[in-house]
């Protein structure tokens, strides 16, 4: 369970960015949070994962460990590292003394590698990835680390629809293990599979499910997930 | 073209090469990988002020405590430790607490060697460099480095990648990503002392960020990036001595000039799609 009370956060020198906002993540769900540019999503999930700190409120998580999917924008292609190593380093807490990993830990990330489709590509460096697959390398890079609790910050976005569909199936498929926040655009896509949504626009405000089926499909909620609240 | 190699200078000198190689291409691939070449430059030009301070020192007290490589690792750590507070503490005001530290050092290396008495040329060997007069003393401390950063990067070289790759998810692995991060810079500091007195600080920049560049474009991990680092390091050091004993050039510029020529050349060459 994680809960947010009372949330106060602005950037130094910026008008509040959350006032008194609240946020309940309840165990093995699949929460979505939508919103536009600017909204204030990305920074939400930083207070989550404890890089950034509130001005005030109170956060309280049952979760232990925490797997982190980051936008794809933001993962160095350039990078010189195999895509095995990349999730070997998603468990790193499994380390031996000798800064090495044992044979359990290999079989592990072969596990993974397998479950995501990747052990064949296993050799290949990140930049000579696809889209879809660098989406699910990094999905094995947070499943590497046996997280109870799974972030991904627009992880179908710029990829094509086949992957996109492969990704949301695996990510289905982990609800039973694992809790999962996911900040997304895709809305018609997810909706079934969703078990509650916020609307973060300089603000949390919970989304009913239904209401959100109907008005996505009238095209309601457009004007809200390209401006933020106030402007 | 190869009988120049039997010159006992020159020999001295691909030794010096080989040895210095090794530590390059190891913690140059750390350098490039983590983009701290200016961290290291600033580390290498700090620690001119630590020599000039000792050499003045030793000119008033001679005393094996004042010896310029004891001044070298003090300052040079020291650079390493503010850098790296800097970076974790405020990140924003890297660059400039970088070229602030870079300046310093220098400035209080050069105002300390010009009030020590009598003509200096240490604290110029250290900027230069001069890999031709590389000693037996620097042969075994140079071997004493390698040993050391292999058996450094032997125990963290997955604790490395993880904080090179992504602080952020690193920290959520509950790495000890602050800590770790100092060890790099001081493993970073202790081999700019090292190589720094065969190469001096300028080719010392190109031994360390070069090569492991190189390298990087044509390797798909860190470990064959690390051996290519040293072996690209070690064809570079070589060309530039053939090089610099035919034309009858400096060494450290040629093999610096050798260098950048292959980077850009690779760049050329290997366009990314």
């Amino acid at each position: 369970m994680l809960e947010i009370e009372n949330l106060d956060f602005n950037y130094l020198g910026s008008a509040p960015l959350f006032e008194n906002a609240k946020l309940c993540i309840r165990p093995n769900t699949f929460s979505i949070i939508i919103g536009p540019n600017g909204g204030g999503k990305t920074t939400l999930l930083n207070i989550i994962m404890g890089f950034l700190k509130p001005s005030k409120g109170t956060i309280r998580s049952s979760f232990k460990q925490i797997g982190y999917v980051p936008q794809a924008h933001k993962i160095d292609l350039e990078f010189p590292i195999r895509l095995i190593d990349h999730v070997r380093i998603g468990c790193i807490q499994k380390l031996t003394w000798w800064g090495g990993f044992d044979k359990k830990t290999d079989l592990f990330v072969q596990q993974i590698l397998e479950k995501l489709d990747l052990w064949s590509i296993k050799d290949l460096r990140l930049k000579e990835l696809s889209g879809g697959q660098l989406q699910r390398a990094q999905i094995a890079h947070a499943l590497a680390s046996n997280p109870d609790l799974l972030i991904l910050d627009e992880p179908t976005s710029n990829i094509d629809p086949k992957a996109k569909k492969q990704i949301l199936e695996i990510l289905h498929s982990l609800k039973e293990t694992v809790t999962i926040l996911m900040v997304t655009h895709d809305l018609e896509t997810l909706l079934p599979e969703t078990d509650q949504v916020f609307l973060v626009s300089n603000a949390i405000e919970p989304v009913d499910k239904k209401t959100l089926c109907v008005h996505t499909a009238m095209g309601l909620y457009e004007h809200r997930l390209i401006q933020p609240r106030g402007e | 073209m190869l009988d120049i190699f039997s010159n006992p200078f020159v020999a001295m000198a691909a030794i010096a090469s080989l040895l210095s190689s090794i530590a390059s291409g190891i913690m140059g691939t750390y350098v490039v990988i983590k983009r701290i070449v200016f961290i290291a430059g600033s580390i290498s030009h700090a620690l001119l002020g630590g020599i000039g301070v000792c050499i003045y020192l030793y000119s008033l007290y001679p005393s094996p405590i004042f010896y310029p490589l004891n001044g070298a690792l003090v300052s040079s750590l020291l650079a390493a430790g503010v850098i790296g507070w800097v970076y974790l503490k405020h990140k924003d005001r890297e660059d400039t607490a970088i070229a602030a530290i870079w300046t310093i050092g220098m400035s209080v290396g050069i105002i300390f060697a010009s009030i020590t008495p009598g003509y200096n040329v240490e604290l110029m060997n250290y900027l230069f460099g001069n890999i031709l007069w590389a000693s037996i003393r620097e042969i075994k401390l140079l071997i004493c480095l390698d040993v050391l950063l292999l058996l450094a990067v032997f125990r963290y070289r997955y604790l490395f990648l993880a904080i090179s790759y992504n602080e952020k998810q690193a920290r959520l692995n509950h790495v000890p990503v602050d800590r770790l991060y100092l060890i790099l810079l001081a493993l970073v500091a202790v081999t700019v002392v090292i190589l720094i007195q065969a190469v001096g600080a300028i080719l010392l920049i190109a031994f360390l960020c070069l090569p492991a560049a190189v390298a990087g474009k044509c390797t798909k991990s860190i470990d064959q990036m690390m051996a290519a680092g040293v072996g690209f390091c070690t064809l570079f050091s070589f060309i530039g001595i053939l090089l610099s004993a035919t034309w009858n050039i400096p060494l450290g510029a040629t093999i610096a000039l050798v260098c950048s020529t292959f980077y850009f050349i690779l760049l050329l060459i290997k366009k990314e799609p």
